[in-house]
């Protein structure tokens, strides 16, 4: 299937993972960040989603709901850019984009799943800390905890 | 900043169905392809996004499956324009396009783009804000991180600056979308304030029930008076 990643770069052009980010603004990692949200969508269920459908005993009815909604979204999903996922080159990224990556795994729960699924991104195990803060946005929110605690600001 | 296949503006992905519009010419359909936008290409289109921002990868479509010849009219306008191959796709698409207008309550605005074989419309600003009000309340379930990004744009286009307009328009009264709420409860400044009922437990009485609308309406009056002073 890596075929497939191949011809989607042969037809995109350097997707935004491996671009060079000499001058990249906020805006820029912004991007990336859109794009990388959308593709870990694809790795598969987040923890708190496999606990809820292990467990469905525990759930009010108002909970049953979501969890149903976010289940049928989540199964059209996993799997389908298997091939891509497969294919990201960590070596090719800089340090920055390791990082993010690491972090949104880390914030949508599916880390263990990641490495566990696609042994190609275990490298994001050892990512350590950035020495500088990321800024994704040039007028921070501050919309999520986890980001701003690790120095990633949108 | 540079644009690739992973970052199109409104304008690029309008040509791009201008180019799908001439693929489609050689299939003789009976009816245009209904294209009915729901996700950052519709919030470009109404100028949410800031404009630095301003880009999407894909169109997200609430429309049935297309059919395999015009799927792979799709497929070569992303050979041709150097996009995504599922640019146009309607992964969102819980069951049935009818049962999400209905949940919803859409509301789609025609857009006219002088094409012969696409319909194209675009979701209503409340529409895409009810959208992005379900999708952030589950992203502790769903891991999607950038539906809170959206919504919180979507407040600030409309000049949301308070719960209570917030919640007018907006209302959820049987408490549905709480993770929503709280998203937007931190946006407006607002993320100590108490609910109501956690205010005057000796209200939260059985002989209540029923009356969610009232709570709700009192959370807007804790909120818009300042409750530090009750």
């Amino acid at each position: 299937m890596v075929w497939i990643a191949r011809w989607r770069r042969a037809v995109t052009g350097t997707p935004i993972y491996y671009e060079a980010q000499t001058n990249w603004s906020p805006a820029d990692f912004y991007a990336l960040w859109r794009y990388m949200d959308r593709l870990f969508q694809y790795i598969g269920p987040t923890k708190s989603l496999q606990a809820a459908l292990d467990h469905p005993e525990s759930l009010s009815e108002r909970d049953k709901t979501r969890v149903a909604r976010v289940a049928a979204l989540q199964a059209k999903r996993t799997g389908k850019r298997d091939d891509e996922l497969a294919s990201l080159d960590l070596s090719r990224m800089s340090e920055d984009t390791r990082y993010l990556m690491k972090h949104m795994l880390i914030q949508s729960e599916r880390l263990e799943l990641a490495v566990e699924r696609f042994p190609n991104l275990r490298g994001l195990l050892d990512v350590g800390e950035l020495g500088h803060d990321l800024y994704l946005d040039a007028h921070p929110r501050g919309t999520y905890e986890y980001f701003t605690k690790v120095g990633i600001h949108l | 900043m540079s644009t690739t296949g992973n970052r199109k503006t409104a304008h690029e992905l309008d040509d791009a169905l201008r180019l799908l519009d001439h693929e489609l010419n050689g299939l003789q359909l009976n009816e245009p392809v209904q294209i009915r936008a729901i996700g950052g290409y519709a919030l470009l289109k109404h100028g949410v996004r800031r404009a630095e921002e301003a880009y999407t990868v894909d169109i997200d479509t609430v429309t049935a499956d297309y059919s395999a010849a015009v799927i792979a009219a799709i497929e070569r306008v992303a050979e041709k324009a150097g996009l995504d191959p599922d640019w146009l796709n309607n992964y969102n698409l819980m069951g049935d396009p009818e049962d999400v207008e209905q949940m919803l309550d859409a509301e789609w605005l025609p857009q006219p783009m002088d094409l012969r074989n696409i319909a194209v419309s675009i979701a209503s600003v409340p529409t895409l804000t009810r959208a992005k009000i379900i999708a952030a309340d589950t992203a502790a379930l769903s891991g999607r991180q950038r539906d809170a990004s959206d919504l919180e744009d979507l407040l600030e286009h409309q000049g949301i600056k308070s719960l209570s307009d917030f919640q007018r328009l907006y209302p959820d009264p049987y408490d549905e979308y709480p993770d929503a709420q709280a998203l937007v409860r931190r946006h407006l400044g607002i993320a100590g304030a108490p609910k109501a009922k956690d205010r005057f437990p000796e209200l939260n009485d059985v002989s209540l029930d029923g009356l969610d609308e009232d709570w709700a309406d009192l959370d807007s009056v804790l909120v818009d008076h300042d409750f530090e002073r009750w």
